[in-house]
């Protein structure tokens, strides 16, 4: 190997350790150098979620989450929730519809191909409170459900 | 002292290898990527509402902004032909490098809605050392073409083929590293020693789909869950001497791997793509007892 590879390889071997080091030291993210905090909190012996539900058609009617990652692609799981959250917080009802309209067109998509679920009539967004309770069964319930946002039957699937 | 130690730095990055062993692990590792990505339909961003758009410094630095669909849908074409053709070597140096810029903006583009995560970090990172290295040099197109025109001889032992092998290995074991600090810092030793990780074992299922429901039945039992977060702690930050041990390898690497299977089935969270880097800990030359044939 040259001199002048050999100092380049030393290089990026220098940049990957650094910038990696300089990350856990200032707790910050420089993407794609990260200092890994996810989980490095305390769980907390409750939690609040956001849970998306497809309304379909039934008597009486019935729902059906709209969360699987088969439905929701790359932009799914915790970023998916958190960005809810974040459009619930900050008020922006027609950026949350807009989201909302979005998971039941990609619903629409998957369901023509397994032509077996059912047609939905509306999408709900729920907040739920969710407590450990570890000596009964099961250990988790329920402690709050609050409708956030419904989206009218004739805003699904027209894009 | 000083030169003692440059001359171990040097011995441990440049010991001269055979190349088949980064042969192997550029067809494993560029063949899994194309494998595991071409699920993914990167446009579906382009629809997402631009109250979102929170750009990551990757593309505050760069100036990029959030592109349109068409644009989107083209580099991940093209993204996934420069993984195919390095799978295969074929113009091994010039897709290694469009692999890893096409590949660098496309990963990070989710990031930049709503929230950045990190487990496709570390593949970022594995495709700009696999951009640097000379990994088309054996199990390849290219060498083979090289070889039938019989103008070069195969490519002899060198350290070429040792540092990339070895600054995955880094990357890999950094990434645990950190995550072993950050929980340590943020939490101190309750991270380990209160209920919290009973809890999150709990309320994993409201937010994840875990493989199992086990997670709901280890979660009632605090001491068996704090023995666990001590051991994942533990494990986290003794990474980085599966870099430089053979002995802690063969220990930590398998150990970290069986810790993302676990997290897989009890919390849900999957970290694939760390899977796919780890295929760099495997000795794959020693599974050919001759591998001239493929160089």
């Amino acid at each position: 190997m040259s001199t002048l590879r050999v100092v380049s390889v030393n290089l990026l071997l220098g940049v990957l350790v650094s910038a990696s080091l300089l990350c856990i030291v200032l707790r910050e993210e420089y993407w794609p150098f990260s200092n890994y905090a996810m989980y490095s909190g305390l769980a907390q012996p409750s939690k609040t979620s956001y849970q998306v539900v497809g309304v379909t058609e039934g008597d009486p009617l019935n729902e059906v989450p709209l969360e699987s990652p088969h439905v929701a692609g790359r932009f799914s799981g915790a970023r998916y929730r958190t960005a809810i959250g974040m459009l619930v917080e900050q008020g922006d009802s027609g950026a949350l519809d807009e989201l909302l309209r979005q998971m039941a067109v990609e619903y629409e998509t998957h369901r023509r191909a397994h032509t077996d679920l059912p047609a939905l009539v509306a999408i709900r967004l729920y907040e739920d409170r969710w407590d450990v309770v570890r000596d009964e069964e099961p250990p988790l319930r329920r402690a709050g459900r609050e409708l956030v946002r419904e989206i009218a039957p004739d805003m699904v699937g027209g894009r | 002292m000083s030169v003692q130690l440059a001359k171990r730095w040097s011995t441990f990055w440049f010991a001269p290898a055979s190349p088949l062993n980064l042969g192997v692990c550029r067809v494993l590792f560029y063949g899994a990527l194309l494998v595991f990505y071409i699920r993914y339909d990167y446009s579906e961003l382009a629809h997402l509402p631009p109250e979102l758009w929170r750009p990551i410094s990757f593309f505050r630095t760069f100036g990029l902004e959030a592109p349109s669909g068409a644009t989107i849908l083209t580099v991940q074409w093209l993204w996934r032909a420069t993984l195919l053709l390095s799978c295969l070597g074929v113009a091994t140096r010039v897709c290694t490098a469009a692999s890893f810029v096409l590949g660098i903006y496309l990963i990070a583009l989710p990031h930049n809605f709503a929230r950045a995560s990190h487990t496709d970090a570390v593949v970022v990172l594995t495709l700009a050392v696999m951009a640097m290295s000379h990994c088309g040099d054996a199990f390849s197109v290219d060498s083979w073409r090289r070889r039938r025109r019989a103008t070069v001889d195969a490519a002899q032992p060198s350290g070429e083929y040792t540092w990339p092998v070895r600054a995955v290995w880094l990357v890999i074991c950094l990434a645990f590293f950190a995550a072993g600090v950050a929980k340590l810092r943020a939490s101190g030793l309750a991270w380990i020693t209160s209920d919290q990780f009973s809890n999150l074992m709990l309320l994993a299922t409201v937010d994840h789909a875990a493989l199992t429901t086990f997670g709901q039945v280890l979660g009632r039992y605090p001491r068996i869950c704090s023995v666990l977060a001590g051991a994942a702690v533990v494990l986290e930050i003794s990474a980085p001497l599966a870099v430089v041990s053979q002995r802690a390898r063969l220990v930590i690497v398998p150990s970290l791997l069986a810790m993302l299977v676990g997290i897989r089935l009890l919390l849900g969270p999957s970290f694939i793509e760390f899977g796919i880097c780890a295929l760099f800990f495997v000795p794959w030359d020693r599974a050919f007892a001759d591998d001239r044939a493929l160089t």
